[in-house]
């Protein structure tokens, strides 16, 4: 259509500021940074091998006792692998799936290809377990949005929201408001308090097993985990408030994902980082048994478990990295570099480090 | 809540969850945008293998042939000149890092192009949420006609979201197809021209005004 042509051409020809120089000193820029492409690969390695060697160190002071033998032996297989280049950007993820990521521009959802999309102007946020939509938090408000950002519903409440959870059935979400926990359900309707002066920790579902076992022999279809104002932790109907009791079996647990560990998908193993002194360890607990699978200088945040339970990807903040660590077979480590930037477009580079939120499997 | 109330939440929730919503492509769009028909490719191919063995006068070739484009497409999802030019840079500096892996029989250009758009569109999400303005910065007083009119379109494009003015720019400025736009930006094609209608509807009557 000839109107379209003429919005073509107004588009091709809108004179911008500068255009030549701006090319040149893009092609200074790009000329350089080809220029130097094996001489960066070779400093990176370098850095690499530093780390290598200091993990290296601190692994065989590990292996001098008996104790800490099998874990030197784990360390030292690990810093093979960290000798490796960590990829500049996260361009695919290692399983399918999504992720959630929260960041100080507002929560991310990063899709298996590397492309990723903000979200708005949230705090934090939590998947649903389809992975169709998310909650998000902002002030007073908990609002649910699709993948893309777009608004589906906002829910006010008394006090400043924070830790939402989105509860495995789909159909609630349970959120702290000040000292206040509370549940909403899935589209934005019921929303009520049950239970007050909460501790400052999230709430967490108990799985449909773990739900039987604390509700006995009546059903309960959404039964959640919390910490009072006193430490214990408590157990009820999400959907009556009524206490189904206070459950000591829970608080290890619950305290633990609060702690930096996360269930497996199936349920059946938990990874767990562990800090002694300046080091951090990725454990992998499975029926009773424990094994490191990853060490490092600093510390190692959020473990999470891809959907397929094949892969645990853990944050690195003083490496500025990301680590994708197979939990079968803990020499593959895919790591990706200068996380803080790629979820900081236009910043001033002063952002915090990432964290992962979620990774889920879409049922679109 | 009372078990009838929970129910009805739960139908809804089930209508909610099992409804259409936008879908999310997670397959790499370069692979689907293989078949995308786009100038001198074999030699654009040759070109990217030579880069990739070395040599700076084919990088400075592709990049010849694709600053312009991409820095313009940058600027007209963003309208700040500065910002602009920093994400074609960096565009273009991911795509030098990736190069070693670039699968030189597919085409440079959509490759490039998806990088610069989505960037450009966090970087307008990311500055609206800061709650930074744009710099209406385009002149060319050479030629105060012209930059009249294209001030009126600047003006109009910037009524838009960031993401219409993508669709737009994927489309107008870069030449692609909705289908192809929808596989850039992980849209559907309905979603794609919807905006696209939008988008047009607020723009053509400043170039219409301007053509009579």
């Amino acid at each position: 259509m000839k109107r379209d042509g003429d919005l073509r051409q107004r588009l091709g020809e809108l004179p911008l500021p500068d255009e030549a120089g701006a090319e040149e000193r893009a092609w200074d820029v790009i000329r350089a940074a080809y220029a130097e492409r094996t001489p960066s690969r070779t400093a990176h390695r370098t850095r690499r091998l530093a780390l290598a060697v200091a993990v290296g160190v601190a692994a065989l002071a590990v292996g001098l006792s008996p104790a800490g033998a099998k874990v030197g032996d784990l360390v030292r297989e690990v810093v093979e692998i960290g000798q490796e280049d960590a990829r500049p950007a996260l361009r695919s993820l290692p399983a399918a799936g999504e992720l959630l990521v929260e960041s100080d521009s507002g929560p991310w959802v990063v899709r298996e290809d590397g492309s990723k999309r903000l979200l708005g102007d949230y705090e934090q946020a939590t998947w649903s377990p389809r992975g169709l939509f998310i909650a998000v938090t902002d002030g007073r408000e908990l609002v649910a949005v699709d993948p893309l950002g777009e608004v589906r519903w906002t829910v006010t409440a008394p006090a400043r929201v924070s830790d939402p959870r989105w509860a495995p059935t789909g159909f609630r979400i349970a959120y702290r408001s000040g000292d206040d926990l509370r549940v909403v359900a899935g589209d934005g309707t019921g929303d009520h308090p049950v239970a007050r002066d909460v501790a400052p920790v999230a709430p967490m579902w108990l799985s449909s097993r773990d739900a039987k076992l604390a509700a006995g022999a009546v059903p309960v279809a959404h039964v959640l985990a919390y910490v009072d104002s006193s430490g214990t932790v408590r157990v009820i109907d999400a959907d009556t408030g009524a206490t189904i009791g206070p459950d000591p079996t829970q608080r290890e647990r619950l305290l633990a994902l609060e702690t930096g560990s996360a269930l497996s998908p199936d349920g059946e193993r938990t990874a767990r980082v562990v800090r002694r002194s300046d080091r951090s360890a990725l454990i992998l607990e499975e029926a009773g048994q424990r094994r490191v699978i990853f060490s490092a200088p600093g510390r190692l945040i959020a473990p999470t478990w891809s959907p397929d339970g094949r892969w645990l990807l853990v944050g690195w903040p003083q490496a500025d990295q990301w680590l994708f660590i197979r939990s079968d077979e803990p020499r593959r480590v895919v790591p990706f570099d200068d996380i803080s930037d790629q979820f900081d477009p236009g910043g001033t580079g002063e952002a915090g480090f990432p964290r992962v939120a979620g990774w889920v499997l879409p049922q679109r | 809540m009372s078990s009838t109330a929970a129910a009805a939440c739960e139908a809804r929730i089930v209508a909610l969850e099992g409804q259409s919503v936008l879908p999310m492509s997670v397959e790499p769009t370069v692979e689907r945008l293989a078949h995308v028909p786009r100038a001198p490719r074999r030699r654009e191919g040759a070109l990217v293998r030579e880069a990739q063995r070395g040599s700076a006068e084919a990088l400075e070739e592709l990049f010849r042939r694709h600053w312009r484009r991409a820095h313009r497409a940058a600027f007209l999802v963003v309208h700040d000149s500065s910002a602009a030019e920093d994400i074609a840079q960096e565009s273009f500096l991911a795509a030098i890092r990736a190069l070693d892996r670039f699968d030189r029989r597919r085409p440079f250009g959509p490759w490039l192009h998806r990088i610069t758009v989505n960037r450009a569109i966090d970087f307008a999400r990311a500055r609206a949420l800061r709650g930074e303005r744009a710099l209406s910065d385009v002149s060319d007083p050479t030629s105060p006609d012209r930059a009249e009119i294209s001030d009126q379109l600047l003006s109009g494009l910037a009524e838009l979201s960031p993401e219409q003015r993508a669709v737009l720019v994927l489309r107008y400025l870069l030449d692609y197809t909705p289908g192809e736009i929808g596989e850039i930006l992980g849209l559907p094609r309905g979603t794609v021209n919807s905006r696209l209608r939008r988008g047009l509807d607020r723009l053509r009557p400043l170039v219409e005004a301007d053509r009579s």
